[in-house]
């Protein structure tokens, strides 16, 4: 029964049950703060998680599982997120290796559930994918259209050129 | 689902990750040029006089893109590339455009002829002082962090900075600099450079900033009973008019000076204008092209008075590296009385300014770190006083010793 109560169940938006060690769910602040809030009951009744599907919580939870014992991440925040640094660890490099589709995913799940490091490397995974790159091969990485017409491109070609010569 | 279905917020986050600037981001498609634009003008650091011009450019050609600057640092000058003689031609604007520039001049702020000759002058005389005004008026109602390296005397930087300074002190609803928190002033005319006090005065004045720090910083007390306030008939002419029978009161929380030369009374009547000091840095250097006032940290400590119940951290020291001065400055000029400093944590000073049994004397409750500067020359006097045993007992745990570099070697 001990081991039992350090388990929490997750509900994805399509129905499935997910069991989870309570440490590694609390890596999400949503949830944690749940915990707190329900006390003993939320160990005896099942947790939904309204914004997520199966296969994105179980790839989550896998992250949270890995990084279960990681130190809290500082609160500062602020200063944290414009810290330019692409460098991601190698297990969240592999991690990281799914398709785009799943890759947003996952960004708007650690956004929604409050993970904030695995929300970090998410977006360090895209900026690498945008990195070094034409606009043209962004718009082809990301499918994206342009909707600029030539005058406005070279427009704004020349308005930013500033940027690239300091 | 794809990169673009992703909200504003997370688009961001990923931009502030990317280490290139944002141009070829802003050229895929309206959305992301809509998020990548406003990081891309955030903050501007260039050190290409290039760079800033056409940094300047892309803003007087779309005012609108100023709303976005919160930090701008000007260029260190390089040899032969000194912007202050070029030539900056504006870019080609329509009517429309124009009339609608020179709005952003404000009449009730400068007064309308000013600011008709100020126009005039950006689309005739091209001048760089005339646009980088112009431009700093365009930034003045965001930012927040200014680093401005001028070359001499620079009228139209302290045109915006003055007239910021009275509209606020006019109206709390003035935009012009009301969110700027943090400066930093230098003059890049190296060695002769100097900023005068003058110069310095308007950024004291404003309520949000809470950081300044000048390089260069030059007073001379022209006599006996010297005063900041100007003399209203005297040869002092101010600023801003000041109200004669206000005393100014400065509630800046940060003060840096460093490559300062102040004479002692106008440095303890300047620093008797600050209330609220947590931190003070004054570093003096020996004056290059003025008579070299000494440094006098007696007078300093005593300037201090109305900071403190509140000064945390405090460093006094000497620019190294003129060392053979040493001879003919008293080198045995001590600190006053530390009494009372009772939030001081930490202290960094010059060795040869310090009498240790001061401390002793006026032992300062919240004092965890206590560091001296030394040289060579000064390490043997050190060795001696911590030797003397009264001295060493109640530096014990508090005292970090930094040995400095020796610019002719250690004898």
């Amino acid at each position: 029964m001990a081991t039992e109560s350090n388990k929490i169940t997750l509900v994805s938006n399509d129905g499935a049950e997910v069991v989870v060690d309570r440490n590694v769910a609390e890596r999400s602040m949503l949830i944690k703060n749940m915990m707190e809030d329900l006390g003993e009951a939320a160990m005896t009744q099942s947790v939904p998680i309204p914004n997520v599907n199966e296969s994105v919580l179980k790839k989550v939870i896998e992250w949270c599982e890995h990084h279960k014992n990681d130190p809290p991440a500082a609160a500062d925040d602020d200063s944290d997120s414009r810290k330019k640094t692409t460098d991601i660890e190698e297990w969240d490099q592999k991690f990281m290796q799914v398709d785009q589709e799943m890759l947003f995913e996952i960004i708007l799940a650690s956004n929604y559930l409050d993970i904030k490091p695995l929300l970090d490397v998410g977006c360090k995974t895209v900026a690498n994918m945008i990195k070094g790159k034409s606009p043209e091969e962004i718009r082809k990485t990301f499918n994206i259209t342009n909707d600029f017409t030539p005058e406005e491109e070279e427009q704004i070609r020349r308005e930013n050129e500033w940027a690239e010569d300091r | 689902m794809s990169l673009l279905s992703l909200p504003t917020e997370i688009l961001q986050k990923i931009f502030y990750n990317l280490e290139q600037p944002l141009t070829n981001v802003a050229l895929v498609c309206r959305r992301l040029r809509d998020i990548a634009e406003p990081i891309l003008y955030e903050e501007f650091s260039g050190e290409m006089p290039s760079a800033l011009e056409g940094y300047m450019k892309a803003i007087i050609r779309r005012p609108e893109l100023a709303e976005y600057v919160k930090s701008f640092s000007s260029p260190t000058a390089q040899p032969g590339l000194s912007m202050t003689n070029q030539q900056i031609k504006l870019p080609s604007m329509t009517q429309e455009q124009h009339e609608r520039l020179r709005n952003y001049l404000l009449d009730d702020i400068y007064g309308k002829e000013k600011c008709d000759e100020w126009y005039v002058s950006l689309e005739t005389r091209c001048n760089y002082e005339v646009v980088f005004g112009f431009f700093l008026n365009l930034i003045s109602t965001r930012v927040e962090r200014l680093v401005l390296r001028t070359e001499g005397y620079r009228p139209y930087v302290q045109l915006v900075a003055e007239a910021a300074a009275k509209a606020q002190e006019d109206s709390a609803d003035s935009h012009l600099f009301s969110k700027l928190r943090s400066v930093h002033l230098d003059d890049m005319k190296y060695p002769a450079s100097l900023i005068k006090m003058d110069f310095v005065l308007p950024y004291l004045k404003l309520k949000s900033v809470a950081c300044l720090s000048v390089s260069g910083l030059v007073e001379e007390s022209p006599g006996p009973g010297w005063r900041l306030d100007p003399v209203v008939d005297g040869e002092r002419i101010p600023p801003i008019q000041w109200q004669s029978d206000t005393f100014q009161v400065f509630s800046i929380v940060d003060l840096t000076l460093t490559r300062a030369c102040m004479e002692a009374d106008a440095i303890k009547e300047f620093l008797g204008r600050f209330v609220s000091l947590q931190r003070f840095r004054y570093e003096h250097r020996a004056a290059v092209t003025v008579h070299d006032h000494g440094f006098v940290p007696f007078a300093i400590i005593a300037g201090l008075e109305h900071s403190k119940h509140c000064l945390e951290w405090a460093q006094l020291e000497r620019a190294r590296g003129n060392e053979f001065l040493e001879e003919i400055i008293d080198i045995y000029n001590p600190l006053a009385s530390l009494k009372g400093f009772e939030r001081l944590r930490t202290s960094v000073f010059d060795f040869l300014n310090v009498l240790l049994s001061e401390y002793e004397q006026h032992p300062l409750p919240n004092l965890t770190t206590m560091v001296l500067k030394f040289n060579g020359k000064e390490k043997k006097r050190i060795v001696e006083a911590l030797w003397n045993e009264d001295d060493s007992t109640i530096l014990d745990g508090v005292l970090r010793l930094m040995a400095i570099n020796e610019p002719f070697g250690d004898a």
